[in-house]
Formats: C-alpha cells, sequence, structure tokens
C-alpha cells in the first residue's frame, strides 16, 4: 500500500476517533444537571473516552480506535434540596461528577487533535499531488 | 456532474485497462492498476451516495471520495502521458 494513501487514512481514523470524543464530550455537557428520578438514585455518571492503537492488515499502519465504554468513577456531588423528585430522606440530591472546566479543556483537546489531523490529510494530498504532476510537467 | 465524472473515469479505466492488455511485457502490469482505480473511483462515487442518504459518517465519505479524485488524476495523467507516447510514435521518421 501506498505510504502517503496510509497517512491519509490514518490520519482519517484520527479524525473518527475525536468525532467520537467530541460526542461524548457532548453527552456529558448535556446532561450536566441530570438526576436520577426516584429518591436517591444516582444522576448521570461522567463518561470518558479511551484511544488505543491498532493495526490494520491492509495498509500496514496503526490505527487509532476508541472505547467510549468508560466512565468516570469520581464521587458524585450533592446539593441539599429537598423537594427535589430525586432526594434522599435527608433531602440530599446526587448531581452528575460532569466538571465544565475538565470537559472544556477536553474539547478544546479534541478540537486541536482534529485540525492536526486535517493537516496531515492536507500535506499528505499536496504531496501526492506533487507526484503525480511529474507525469505532466514533462510535456 | 457525478456520474459524468465517473463516467469518464470509468471510459479512460476501461481504455487504458484495453490498451494495457492488448500489448504485451511491461504494460500488463498497468491492467490492474488500472482496474484498482476504477474501483476506487466507484468507492467513491458510493461514498457520495452514502453522504447524501446520510447512512454514511462524513469523514468516510470525504475519505472516500478524496481517494476517488486522486485516482481520477492519477488515472488521467496516465492516460496522457500515454497518449503522448503513441503521438511521439507516430511523428517518427520513416
Amino acid at each position: 500500500m501506498d505510504p502517503i494513501s496510509a497517512a491519509a487514512t490514518t490520519a482519517f481514523s484520527g479524525l473518527s476517533a475525536q468525532s467520537i470524543r467530541m460526542k461524548v464530550i457532548a453527552e456529558n455537557i448535556a446532561n450536566a444537571q441530570s438526576t436520577g428520578k426516584t429518591p436517591g438514585a444516582d444522576p448521570y455518571r461522567r463518561k470518558l473516552v479511551s484511544f488505543a492503537n491498532v493495526l490494520d492488515e491492509t495498509q500496514n499502519a496503526s490505527m487509532v480506535q476508541v472505547d467510549q465504554s468508560g466512565v468516570d468513577k469520581s464521587a458524585f456531588k450533592v446539593e441539599h434540596i429537598p423537594g427535589h423528585p430525586a432526594a434522599d430522606a435527608q433531602g440530599n440530591v446526587k448531581l452528575p461528577n460532569v466538571d465544565m472546566i475538565v470537559e472544556m479543556a477536553d474539547m478544546k483537546e479534541a478540537l486541536h487533535s482534529y485540525d492536526a489531523n486535517l493537516q496531515v490529510i492536507r500535506q499528505g494530498r499536496e504531496m501526492m499531488s506533487g507526484l503525480v504532476d511529474l507525469l505532466r510537467s514533462n510535456g | 456532474m457525478i456520474e459524468l465524472v465517473s463516467g469518464v473515469a470509468r471510459a479512460s479505466a476501461t481504455q487504458a485497462a484495453s490498451a494495457a492488455g492488448s500489448a504485451q511485457g511491461p504494460l500488463e502490469a498497468a491492467k490492474g492498476f488500472a482496474t484498482h482505480l476504477a474501483e476506487t473511483i466507484q468507492a467513491g462515487e458510493q461514498a457520495a451516495v452514502g453522504g447524501v442518504n446520510g447512512t454514511m459518517p462524513m469523514n468516510e465519505v470525504v475519505q472516500k471520495v478524496m481517494e476517488s479524485e486522486r485516482a481520477l488524476t492519477t488515472l488521467i495523467s496516465v492516460r496522457d502521458k500515454a497518449v503522448s507516447s503513441i503521438l511521439e510514435l507516430t511523428r517518427m521518421q520513416v
């Protein structure tokens, strides 16, 4: 397989990985206030993504693969809201362990990674078109 | 538009493949090359349809269409080169 094509395919796997990461961040932000429905029930638990490299046999290149099954095991925030449907006997409500600042930083990082992968694709295309143009310029 | 592009590509791929097929020797390898490029172009076309229907992730669509575009430009360059070689032969003094 052509190495420049393989580079592009690898970068595309990076784009896909960052898209999934972005989706998970969106879920975390959207559910930052999602509590349980019954008294004392657990609220939304922050999701985590982890990346792993996978060797693509056809391209002989290390692709990135996302595992989005991970969850943040840190403790929930607790607030005293007695009238809430999810409040326990003491009137405490468990709130999701989503930290907005962490999510924003994560989002910024996803954006930068996405841009870096785009740049790889752009550069690869330029190299490839330069190569193919060699056939033409001789005429 | 896409059909037009793929039509041109297929035609040139077939030409390249048949030209390579009829000639013996080193050009034989060009047949497989042309077939591979034609397949890539067809994959790009299918991806474009998938993108319009929303059945395929956007980055996959872009990837396939870009590969298809690259295959097309390579194919056209190779074809032009082959044509100019033949023209060069016809200009030979006899």
